[in-house]
C-alpha cells in the first residue's frame, strides 16, 4: 500500500473540515459511515489505500488522527454516525480538556506537553503504511489549538520526516471584519512563521472568501459553519482526487506539489471550485464544458481567497496553475481551452521563467452523482496571496503597537522574557510576502543571492558601507529597516546612497551582514532585537551626506 | 501419351518413303516432303544427308524444284522447327512434373493447341492425297495462323526458360503476349491464360473457402511465413528497430521476403499469421489491395479453424465454438466457389467481377471477425489491459514501480535472468500491493515481462555512435556523460507480451515492437519525472541555492508538458477515438489498419519518427537524469559545485533550443496537427519566445 498520507486534525476548525472531509471520501468510495463497503460499490478501479487502510474485519478505516485540546468538536464526531469510522486510538484529547483559549501560546505550549502522546500516535500510523507519503494537516490559523499546537506539530513533524511531505490546509481568518478572537493577528502571525519554514505545501483557505462565496454562489444570506466547511471539504476531496481516482499522471502527492511549487518558500496555494452545489439550491451553472470550467476557475469571485490583483504598484501574476478537471473529458477540449485562455490572456504569468496551466484529468467518483458533466478544481500559486498576508499584517501591527493583549502570551514560557518571538515571525512573513512580491518582477531568478554583487560595484553603495563604518567596532553588524517598495529601490540607488542600501538590503534579504566591502549577505539569522532596533534608529537618522 | 491419329506418312518408315516419293509425281512429293517438314522441321529428301537427323541446311537449289517453292518449304520446315520446340518443350515439362502447376497447366495448353496443329496437318494430308494437283502455297495458306502464332509462342517460351519465372510470375508474362493486335494471336494467348487462371483460381478458392493454401510448388503470391519463429524469439535488436519498425510495417521489407522460401510440405499447419503476401509473385494485373484481402480471408480462416500449439481448455472452448461458426459459412463458401469457377470459364478474367466476390467474402467474414472480436474475445479489454502495461494508463503502478526499482535498474549494466527476476517480482509485488490485480487481469495469464535487450554488442556500437554524434554537435559532455545513461537498464527497459491464439491476429510481432518503443519512452520520462520529483523532496527544506532549485523546475517544466503532451494529448486522445473506431466499425480488416493506424499515429507525434527530434528529446531525458544523479551525489558532500550546476543548464538549454528549432519547422510545415498543443503549452507564457527559445539562464 504505497504512498499514503496521514490526516492530523488539529482545533475546533480542523477536526470540523477533516469530519467533512471523511464524509465525503466515504461517499465518494462507496464506504458506509460504519466503515463498510457499500454492496453497490462493485467498480474497484479506485485506490482506497491512499487515505484508508482496512481492519482485519475489513472495515475500511481512516488514516486520521483527531487531536484537539477540549472535547466539544470531537465529542461531537463521535455521537455522530460516524462515530465507528475512526480508530479510536487516534482519537487524542488533552486530559484537561481546558483548550488553548484562542491562545497561539496556550496551544504551543501544551503540544509540546503532549508531543509524546501525540508522537506515539503519528509514528504507529507512519509504521502502520508501506511507504509514507506525507501529512496532511487540517487547521484554522486563528484559534490556539489548531494553529498553536499546529505549529508545533508542524515543527517536530518536519524534524521527524524531514523527508515526508507536509500538506496543510489551513483556514484563514476574516480580515475585513471585527474578529470574533482579539489575539487573532497575533496567532495568525505566529502561525504563519511556522507554515513558511515547516510546511512544504498550504492550501490556504481564506474564510473571507469562503463566506463570500457560500452567499454568493450557493445564495445563503448568512451560511452555516457546515456549508462553509462543505466547501473546505469539497476542495479537499477534489485535489486528492487524482490520487484516489488514478490516471496516466499525477498520481502522487509530490508530482501535484512540485509542478506548483517552484520554490520552497512560495508554497503557499490559493484554490477555486466550479461548478459549486449544494443540497438544496438549484445551481445557477447549467452548462459545463472544459472551457467553461477553466474560465470560471480563473475568476477571482471563484477563488477561495481574496487576494488584491494589484497592490503597491505590483501587478501580481501567477506562478504555476494546476487544473484537476474531474468528469468525461475529450483531451481535444482541454487544449482548445487552454488556447482560448491563452489568446485572451486570462491569465497572467511570472515573467522569469516558463509557466503554464497544468491540466491533470481525473475521473469522478461513480457513486456520487452529480447535475454537472464535468467539475474542476483549480490549485494556484499566486502572488497576490502576499496583500492577504498584508492585511494580516496589518491588523497585527496595531496590536503589537500598542502591546496589546500580550500578556496572555507572557504566561507562557516562550514569550516569558521577551518578545522575540513575535518579531521573529513577523520578519519571517515579512521576507514572505517581499518575496512574493519579488516573484512578480523579472529578475526574481536572482532573488537572495545575486544582487551582492551590483551593491559593491556601485561607487555610492560603498561610500555607503565606508559610512556605515562608524558602527565598524562591533564586528557583525546587523541592519534591519522597514519594508519599503522593492520596485523604488532600484530608483533610489544614485540618490539616495544611505537609504538604498538599507532598502535594497530589506528587498533581498532582511538581515544582513556588513563587515567590510564588499558586503556578505546572510538570511535568515537570528540576531538579538537589541542590537537591531539600536542600529535601525541609526541609519534612519543618519543624514545623507556623501556626494555620489 | 498422343492419342491423335497421325498422318498417315509419319508412320512409315524413312527408306520406304524414298522408295514412294520416287514413284510418286514430282509436285506430290514436294507435298510429302513439306508434310514431313511441318512435323519434324527437317526438309527430308532435299538435303543431301539425309541420314543425319539433325541436319539444317537444304540444298541451295534442286534443279526441278521452284525457287519460289523452296522458299515456301523453307518456311514450312521453320514451322516444322517451331512445332519441334514446341513439342519437345511440353513433352519436357509433363514427363518431369517438378516445374509447377502454372508450368504445367501452360504445357497442357500448349499440347492441346499443338494437337490441333497436328489435326490441321493430317487433314492436309488427306486433301493431298484426294487433289494431287494441291500446291505447296496451299499448304502455306492454310497453316498460316500457325505461321504466326508458332514463332510467338516460341519466343514466349524462351523467355519462361531463360527468366526462370514460375508460379504466377508466368502469368504475367504470358498476359503482355495477350496484348497484341493481332486476333489469333491475341485469342490463342488469352487461352494460354486462361489455364494458368484456372490454376490461379483454384489457389484462391481453397485458401478462400478453407483458408489453406494449396500449393505444392511454391507459385502462389501468398505463402507460408518462416521467418516467425525468428521474430517469435522476441527482441531482434530492439534499439535499432526502435526506428524502423513503423516504416518496415508500411511496406514489406524486401530482406522480408527473402527469407521467406516456400515450404515444399503443404501438409503442415500452419499457425495464426503465418501467411505472407509475396509481392513477386504476384501478378502485375493483380492490385495489391486485392491480394491482401486475400491474405486476409486466407488468415481469418486459418484463424477460425486452426490450432495454437500452445492452448489449454479455455481455448478449446472457444474453437469449438468457432466450429460451429465455420459450419454457418458452407453456403457461402459454396456460392463463393461456384462464383469464381464461373469466371474461370470465360475467356478473360474478369478483375472487376474478381474483386467483387472476394470483396463480398471478406466482408462477411470480416464482420464475423468482428463480432468474434470484439464480443466474444472482448477485444477493447485487451486493448485496456495494452493500455495500462505498455501506455502506462495505470500511472500509480508504474510510479510506484519506478520508485521501487530506480536504483536497481540505474546500476543494470546488462541483462542477466536474475535481475529480470527480481523486476519482475518487484512489478507483480506493486501490482498487489495496489490491489490491481482485479482490473490488469492478463498480468499472469499473459506472462507480462520485462526484459533487456540481449544484445549488448549493438548497445555499445549505438552509444558509440551517439558519442560521436554528441562530439560533432559540439555538445561536451559532462562528468558522468549522458549517453551512459542509454545504456543503463531503464533506457533498456521492455515487456514481453504473449499473447495468445485468437488475440494474435491483432497484436503482431510489429505492433508489440511498436508498443515496446512507445513503452521505452514513456517509462524514461516517467522515471526522470521521478527523479527531478525526489530531488524537490530533498531539497525542500534547503531554502537556498534557488539554482538548482530554478533549473530543477524547469526540467521539470519541459518533463511534465511533454509527459501531458504524449500521454493525453496524443495517446489518451487517439485511444478513445480508436475505441469508438472499433465499436463503430463492422469491419475486422478495419479494425486492425486503424489500430496500424493508431500506433502510427503516436509514433510520429511523440516525434519517434523524426530523428533529430527524438535524438534531441533522448539528449534532454539524459541530461535531466544525469543533474539529478549528480545533485543526489553532491548533496552528501553539501557543497554544489556551482559550474557543474551551470554546465547543467548549458546544455539543457543547448538541447531545448535545438528541439524548438526543429519542432518549430515542423509547425511551419503543419506535418504535425497536435504538435502545436505542446508548443503551445511550454509557450504559454511567452516565455520562450521572448527569450529566444531558452528556458532562461543557468
Amino acid at each position: 500500500m504505497p504512498s499514503e498520507i496521514i490526516t492530523l486534525q488539529l482545533g475546533q476548525c480542523g477536526n470540523q473540515i477533516g469530519m467533512e472531509f471523511w464524509k465525503q471520501l466515504c461517499a465518494e468510495h462507496g464506504i458506509s459511515p460504519e466503515g463498510k463497503l457499500e454492496p453497490f460499490a462493485k467498480e474497484g478501479s479506485d485506490r482506497k489505500d491512499v487515505f484508508f487502510y482496512q481492519a482485519d474485519d475489513q472495515h475500511y478505516i481512516p488514516r486520521s488522527v483527531l487531536l484537539d485540546l477540549e472535547p466539544r468538536v470531537i465529542d461531537g464526531i463521535l455521537k455522530s454516525p460516524y462515530k465507528h469510522l475512526y480508530n479510536p486510538e487516534n482519537v487524542y484529547i488533552s486530559k484537561d480538556g481546558g483548550g488553548a483559549g484562542n491562545n497561539w501560546a496556550q496551544g504551543y505550549h501544551q503540544g509540546d506537553k503532549l508531543t509524546e502522546d501525540i508522537f506515539d500516535i503519528i509514528d504507529r500510523e507512519a509504521e502502520n503504511g508501506d511507504s509514507l507519503e506525507g501529512f496532511v494537516l487540517c487547521h484554522s490559523i486563528a484559534g490556539g489549538t489548531g494553529s498553536g499546537m499546529g505549529s508545533n506539530i508542524l515543527e517536530k513533524l518536519n524534524d521527524r520526516f524531514p523527508k515526508k511531505l507536509i500538506q496543510t490546509y489551513s483556514v484563514f481568518p476574516m480580515t475585513n471584519e471585527v474578529a470574533d478572537v482579539v489575539v487573532q493577528p497575533y496567532n495568525s502571525v505566529l502561525t504563519l512563521k511556522r507554515l513558511t519554514e515547516n510546511a512544504d505545501c498550504t492550501v490556504v483557505l481564506d474564510n473571507t472568501a469562503l463566506n463570500r462565496i457560500a452567499t454568493e454562489r450557493l445564495k445563503k444570506a448568512t451560511p452555516t459553519l457546515a456549508e462553509l466547511n462543505q466547501l473546505v471539504s469539497t476542495i479537499m476531496s477534489g485535489s486528492t482526487s487524482t490520487l484516489r481516482y488514478p490516471g496516466y499522471m499525477n498520481n502522487d502527492l509530490i508530482s501535484l506539489i512540485s509542478s506548483l511549487i517552484p520554490t520552497p518558500r512560495l508554497h503557499f496555494l490559493i484554490s477555486a471550485y466550479t461548478p459549486l452545489t449544494s443540497d438544496n439550491t438549484e445551481s445557477e451553472v447549467r452548462k459545463t464544458t472544459v472551457l467553461d470550467v477553466m474560465r470560471r476557475l480563473l475568476q477571482p469571485k471563484n477563488v477561495m481567497v481574496t487576494t488584491a490583483s494589484r497592490d503597491k504598484n505590483i501587478t501580481h501574476c501567477y506562478v504555476s496553475i494546476l487544473n484537476i478537471i474531474q468528469g468525461e473529458v475529450d483531451p481535444s477540449e482541454v487544449h482548445k481551452s487552454l488556447m482560448r485562455i491563452r489568446e485572451r490572456k486570462l491569465a497572467e504569468f511570472i515573467p522569469w521563467g516558463p509557466a503554464s496551466i497544468q491540466v491533470a484529468l481525473s475521473k469522478k467518483s461513480p457513486y456520487v452523482t452529480t447535475q454537472h458533466r464535468v467539475s474542476g478544481l483549480m490549485l494556484a500559486n499566486h502572488t497576490g496571496i502576499s496583500s492577504l498576508f498584508d492585511r494580516m499584517c496589518d491588523h497585527y501591527d496595531k496590536l503589537i503597537k500598542r502591546e496589546a493583549f500580550v500578556e496572555n502570551f507572557r504566561r507562557l514560557p516562550m514569550f516569558k522574557d521577551n518578545l522575540d518571538e513575535f518579531n521573529d515571525s513577523r520578519e519571517v512573513v515579512q521576507q514572505l510576502m517581499d518575496e512574493y512580491r519579488a516573484a512578480t518582477r523579472k529578475d526574481y531568478i536572482n532573488f537572495g543571492n545575486t544582487q551582492t554583487a551590483q551593491i559593491t560595484s556601485t561607487d555610492p553603495v560603498s561610500n555607503t558601507v565606508d559610512h556605515v563604518s562608524v558602527d565598524r567596532s562591533v564586528q557583525l553588524q546587523h541592519i534591519i529597516v522597514d519594508s519599503s517598495d522593492p520596485c523604488k529601490c532600484t530608483r533610489t540607488i544614485k540618490t539616495h546612497p544611505w537609504r538604498s542600501l538599507a532598502v535594497i538590503l530589506t528587498s533581498n534579504v532582511l538581515l544582513a551582514h556588513i563587515t567590510t566591502t564588499p558586503l556578505i549577505f546572510r538570511p535568515r539569522a537570528r540576531i538579538p532585537s537589541t542590537a537591531r532596533t539600536s542600529l535601525t534608529s541609526k541609519i534612519t537618522t543618519k543624514p545623507v551626506t556623501s556626494g555620489a | 501419351m498422343r492419342r491423335l491419329p497421325l498422318p498417315a506418312i509419319l508412320l512409315r518408315p524413312i527408306d520406304t518413303k524414298f522408295k514412294q516419293i520416287s514413284l510418286i509425281y514430282r509436285g506430290s512429293m514436294a507435298l510429302h516432303e513439306a508434310l514431313i517438314a511441318l512435323q519434324t522441321g527437317c526438309s527430308g529428301l532435299l538435303t543431301l544427308k539425309q541420314d543425319d537427323p539433325h541436319f539444317k541446311k537444304r540444298l541451295p537449289s534442286i534443279p526441278y524444284v521452284h525457287q519460289g517453292e523452296l522458299e515456301i518449304l523453307d518456311r514450312l520446315t521453320q514451322l516444322g522447327r517451331h512445332y519441334h520446340t514446341i513439342d519437345e518443350y511440353v513433352q519436357n515439362i509433363i514427363k518431369t512434373k517438378t516445374s509447377g502447376l502454372y508450368i504445367l497447366s501452360f504445357a497442357f495448353e500448349l499440347r492441346s493447341i499443338l494437337q490441333s496443329y497436328l489435326q490441321c496437318l493430317s487433314q492436309l494430308e488427306h486433301e493431298c492425297l484426294q487433289n494431287t494437283s494441291l500446291t505447296l502455297s496451299h499448304l502455306l495458306i492454310s497453316l498460316t495462323d500457325y505461321t504466326l502464332l508458332f514463332p510467338a509462342l516460341v519466343s514466349l517460351i524462351n523467355t519462361l526458360q531463360s527468366s526462370g519465372y514460375r508460379g504466377c510470375q508466368i502469368l504475367d508474362v504470358i498476359r503482355r503476349c495477350t496484348l497484341d493486335g493481332n486476333t489469333i494471336l491475341s485469342s490463342t494467348m488469352k487461352k494460354l491464360l486462361c489455364a494458368g487462371h484456372r490454376i490461379l483460381i483454384k489457389q484462391i478458392i481453397s485458401i478462400l473457402t478453407r483458408g489453406q493454401v494449396y500449393d505444392e510448388y511454391g507459385e502462389f503470391f501468398i505463402g507460408l511465413n518462416n521467418s516467425i519463429n525468428v521474430e517469435a524469439m522476441g527482441m531482434t535488436t530492439p534499439s535499432i528497430s526502435r526506428m524502423t519498425s513503423a516504416a518496415a510495417s508500411r511496406s514489406h521489407s524486401p530482406e522480408r521476403a527473402l527469407m521467406q522460401t516456400p515450404q515444399p510440405n503443404s501438409t503442415t499447419t500452419p499457425g495464426y499469421n503465418q501467411y505472407l503476401l509475396i509481392p513477386e509473385m504476384l501478378p502485375s494485373y493483380i492490385p495489391l489491395p486485392l491480394a491482401d484481402k486475400i491474405l486476409f480471408i486466407g488468415e481469418s480462416w486459418l484463424l477460425l479453424k486452426k490450432n495454437d500449439d500452445d492452448d489449454d481448455d479455455n481455448d478449446r472452448n472457444t474453437r469449438n465454438s468457432l466450429g460451429i461458426n465455420s459450419i454457418d459459412y458452407d453456403e457461402q463458401n459454396h456460392l463463393v466457389q461456384q462464383q469464381l469457377h464461373a469466371l474461370t470459364l470465360a475467356d478473360d478474367l474478369n478483375m472487376f467481377e474478381l474483386e467483387r466476390i472476394i470483396e463480398r467474402a471478406r466482408i462477411d467474414l470480416s464482420l464475423t471477425l468482428r463480432n468474434l472480436f470484439v464480443d466474444r474475445f472482448h477485444l477493447i479489454d485487451e486493448l485496456e489491459q495494452i493500455r495500462g502495461f505498455y501506455l502506462i494508463e495505470r500511472g500509480e503502478l508504474y510510479t510506484l514501480f519506478v520508485n521501487r526499482t530506480s536504483q536497481l535498474l540505474l546500476n543494470t549494466k546488462k541483462s542477466s535472468n536474475a535481475i529480470e527476476n527480481d523486476i519482475n517480482e518487484v512489478f507483480k509485488q506493486c501490482l498487489n500491493d495496489l490491489h490491481l490485480d482485479t482490473i490488469l487481469t492478463n498480468s499472469d495469464k499473459f506472462k507480462f515481462k520485462l526484459n533487456f535487450p540481449p544484445n549488448e554488442l549493438a548497445n555499445q556500437e549505438i552509444s558509440a555512435a551517439r558519442r560521436l554524434l554528441s562530439r560533432t554537435q559540439g555538445s561536451n559532455d559532462n562528468s558522468s556523460s549522458p549517453s551512459d545513461f542509454w545504456s543503463c537498464g531503464w533506457a533498456n527497459l521492455s515487456i514481453q507480451y504473449k499473447v495468445k491464439y485468437p488475440m494474435k491476429a491483432f497484436f503482431s510481432e510489429n505492433c508489440k515492437q511498436r508498443y515496446n518503443d512507445i513503452f521505452h519512452l514513456l517509462i524514461v520520462l516517467r522515471y526522470v519525472q521521478t527523479e527531478l520529483n525526489s530531488l524537490w523532496l530533498a531539497f525542500k527544506n534547503h531554502h537556498r541555492n534557488s539554482l538548482v532549485w530554478h533549473l530543477r523546475n524547469t526540467m521539470s517544466f519541459f518533463i511534465d508538458n511533454f509527459q501531458y503532451y504524449i500521454q493525453i494529448d496524443v495517446l489518451e486522445y487517439k485511444y478513445q477515438h480508436l475505441i469508438r473506431s472499433i465499436q463503430s466499425s463492422t469491419d475486422f480488416q478495419q479494425i486492425k489498419h486503424l489500430h496500424e493506424l493508431f500506433l502510427a499515429d503516436i509514433q510520429t507525434h511523440s516525434f519517434m519518427l523524426l530523428g533529430t527530434a527524438y535524438q534531441s528529446i533522448k539528449n534532454i531525458l539524459s541530461i535531466c537524469a544525469s543533474f539529478c544523479l549528480t545533485i543526489k551525489q553532491q548533496e552528501k558532500k553539501d557543497n554544489l559545485d556551482e559550474n557543474v550546476l551551470r554546465g547543467f543548464g548549458k546544455d539543457f538549454n543547448d538541447e531545448i533550443k535545438l528541439l524548438f528549432g526543429i519542432l518549430g519547422m515542423v509547425q511551419k510545415h503543419n506535418a504535425l496537427p497536435h504538435l502545436g498543443v505542446f508548443l503551445t503549452r511550454l509557450d504559454f507564457n511567452r516565455f520562450l519566445t521572448n527569450n529566444n527559445g531558452s528556458f532562461g539562464e543557468f
